[in-house]
């Protein structure tokens, strides 16, 4: 993993009908984070709108459907335009989930976890070097969150997630409201996944709030970010060599201040933490 | 069993009703027929179901959410009716590729109208709202001329948002659409003609 990536600052997954009040606030956003798969084959107004962000901000292309756990491989199509946009914008890096979302014909169009077994660490880890051996950038992995885990695992997530980050030398994008999530809703503790996982390798950070749903914490990208989540941030940003961090917020979207106010507390955070 | 066969199997519980159901109640014949082995297939239906139920679920309410965007004059006249139709028609249906969302809404509408209203389950003007609506994507998507009539479209129905007090039930009209959309352009041409 390339120790000199820059630091990017503190960001959000840009939405568009958030457009004209980025521009407004223009000094208040470091980066932006964009889903990769809004671009393909984009439209002329998708394609102005990814030239006007490219000129003001550093852009970090997210990717949703690679499935890179698909032991089947990956889909050509998909990797030739994701790699194309990639080659596009130059970013510093590049980021997916280790998951998987295809699989024998069938697009699921979710993130699905994977067992934690060796065969699908070495079918990530092949994945992973074909995509690689098409792109210069540094890939970053996003931890998921999951409602299931497949029966049959030959060791826990943190493993799993570690042996892949090793075997592969990508960086780790931590989504710390995933790993809050899934610490609760599958009963472990947020500091046992820190400690077992490389957090050297922690590039970036995505946060936001989720929603109860008949008893599960589910992750809905729809609320303020919650206060346990916030020190889970706090604990990441003091022991792991972060350069960005990205509010991802999707649904339920609030008036751009609330986004605004979110970013200044991450970057505070940040700032304490780093003093 | 492969890490190949796992994942299509799950792809196909996450996206198929039917065959979570099967699971449940045979677990056996749902081994035999996907090739798994008898113990995963018991294990699955045992251990995670509940959860690969609520998994389909969540995967629903994203596409509908994802639909509602894309449709939020249809979302406003269905109300609450909308989740439940949506559910109905995301049974049968599912999107693909990177513009799925946009397949999913147009299909939805394809749905209202071919389906719902000729059924007489909804009344036809909605359907065709969803329609004129989705006719916006469609365009939006693949630049081209499209023509469309409709029975039950006025032009209160068309710009319901601005006019939401109306009820566009009351004045049925014929009407033919036109949109027009060159390649490389983003401007949309559109007029509409109301015949009688």
């Amino acid at each position: 993993m390339n120790p000199n990536l820059p630091t990017l600052g503190v960001g959000f997954g840009f939405r568009a009908p958030y457009l004209s009040s980025l521009f407004l606030h223009r000094e208040e956003v470091d980066f932006l984070e964009i889903v990769a798969d809004h671009y393909f084959d984009p439209v002329p107004e998708k394609q102005r709108e990814l030239e006007l962000l490219a000129d003001h901000f550093p852009l970090i292309p997210h990717g949703l459907s690679l499935s890179l756990g698909s032991a089947e491989g990956l889909d050509k199509n998909y990797t030739r335009q994701l790699v194309s946009l990639i080659h596009r914008l130059k970013p510093p890096w590049w980021s997916e989930h280790l998951a998987f979302t295809r699989a024998g014909g069938v697009e699921i169009g979710h993130l699905t976890p994977l067992p934690y077994t060796w065969e699908a660490v070495e079918a990530v880890c092949k994945n992973i070097r074909e995509v690689r051996s098409q792109v210069e950038a540094p890939l970053l992995l996003e931890n998921i969150t999951y409602t299931f885990r497949l029966p049959g695992a030959e060791m826990t997530e943190s493993q799993f997630l570690s042996e892949i980050l090793e075997h592969t030398d990508c960086g780790l994008l931590l989504d710390v409201t995933n790993l809050y999530i899934n610490s609760v809703n599958h009963g472990f503790e947020v500091a046992d996944f820190l400690n077992a996982i490389p957090l050297e390798r922690v590039v970036q950070l995505h946060f936001v709030g989720g929603e109860w749903e008949q008893g599960q914490l589910i992750d809905t990208h729809s609320q303020p970010t919650p206060d346990a989540v916030w020190e889970v941030m706090r604990d990441v940003l003091r022991r792991a060599p972060v350069k960005g961090v990205i509010l991802e917020r999707d649904e339920n979207l609030p008036p751009f201040p609330d986004i605004l106010a979110e970013l200044t507390r991450a970057r505070q955070l940040w700032q304490g933490v780093t003093e | 069993m492969s890490l190949a066969d796992t994942q299509r199997l799950i792809a196909l519980l996450a996206t198929d009703a039917s065959l979570r159901t099967q699971l449940l109640s045979d677990p056996l014949a749902v081994a035999a027929r996907y090739g798994v082995d008898a113990k995963t297939a018991q294990t699955l239906a045992k251990e995670i179901a509940e959860e690969i139920e609520r998994f389909a679920r969540s995967l629903i309410g994203k596409r509908r959410n994802e639909v509602c965007k894309l449709l939020p004059r249809t979302k406003r006249v269905l109300g609450n009716c909308f989740d439940d139709l949506f559910r109905l028609y995301a049974k049968t249906t599912l999107p693909n590729g990177t513009k799925k969302h946009l397949q999913d809404a147009v299909q939805f509408a394809d749905f209202l109208h071919t389906k719902l209203a000729a059924e007489k389950q909804i009344p036809l003007w909605i359907a065709e709202l969803a329609r004129y609506e989705a006719s916006w994507l469609e365009v939006r998507t693949h630049p081209c001329l499209l023509i469309r009539g409709f029975r039950a479209l006025t032009k209160e129905t068309a710009h319901l948002e601005a006019n939401p007090s109306l009820n566009p039930a009351l004045r049925p009209r014929r009407t033919l659409a036109l949109w027009l959309r060159l390649p490389g352009k983003e401007r949309i041409y559109h007029t509409y003609l109301t015949l009688f």
